[in-house]
């Protein structure tokens, strides 16, 4: 289990209104799960930079040519056969 | 005003937009075109991680590349599904016990009876999967059901007249 720790984070009332419409929305559950999303987000965005693709093609010709064991998601099926 | 047709990935044809060496046309003509209402099921993202492990595990890519192919994947779905190119339908109860229904009814796999159900819980017409589903559920389904399983593999000329159908 991810051991969690607190944070305080100081925002101002413009941002505390926001936040509560979000959640009044019921977008999100708590001002913290709303500034958790924003987070999870900016993670994402660092995350991203180290990929060496900005296209579903440049995926798809990254792995053009490799020699493939699986087919497609099939055999995720084949141990109910 | 062009007829709205609702649509169903099946995660194999979600994972030929990323990993198959044979672009898959009509997936990516699906996802762009806005009368075609594109949707599949949370359970996908987690059938999408597990390819990717598989091909890990045998060695087929590094854990690099794959760490790789677990960010781009996931991030690429959540701009698809915040550019409402894409429905990502949740699991529910009743999901599961519809799905219980279809396991004996056509002797199919957990996993395509929830993606079957999530399909015609949405009222999908078409149902979208790889050549291996497609023989796999295409003759089971098509009498009893309303919807039409299209194999990813189809040409996009013949993809159009099936929807120009409806």
């Amino acid at each position: 289990m991810t051991k969690l720790e607190v944070a305080s984070v100081r925002i101002t009332e413009e941002e505390k209104r926001f936040l509560e419409q979000l959640i009044s929305q019921g977008k999100f559950s708590s001002v913290s799960e709303a500034l958790k999303a924003g987070l999870y987000e900016l993670m994402k965005e660092e995350r991203l930079k180290r990929v060496p693709w900005k296209t579903r093609d440049e995926v798809r010709k990254y792995f053009y040519g490799r020699k493939r064991i699986i087919k497609g998601l099939e055999d995720l099926h084949d141990e109910e056969d | 005003m062009m007829k709205k047709i609702e649509l169903y990935l099946e995660s194999s044809a979600l994972w030929a937009l990323y990993y198959e060496e044979q672009k898959s046309e009509i997936v990516e003509y699906s996802i762009d075109k806005p009368n075609i209402i594109c949707s599949s099921s949370n359970w996908t993202l987690l059938e999408l991680q597990r390819g990717i492990q598989k091909r890990f595990n045998q060695k087929e890519i590094t854990e690099e590349e794959a760490e790789h192919l677990r960010v781009f994947i996931e991030t690429d779905i959540h701009r698809l599904v915040n550019k409402r190119k894409l429905i990502l339908q949740p699991i529910t109860e009743e999901h599961i016990h519809q799905a219980r229904v279809l396991i004996p009814k056509y002797n199919l796999y957990a996993s395509d009876a929830l993606h079957l159900t999530t399909a015609l819980l949405k009222t999908s017409q078409l149902l979208i999967v790889d050549d291996y589903h497609f023989k796999r559920l295409d003759e089971k389904i098509k009498v009893e059901q309303n919807i039409e399983v299209i194999p990813v593999t189809m040409a996009l000329d013949d993809f159009n007249e099936i929807i120009e159908s409806f």
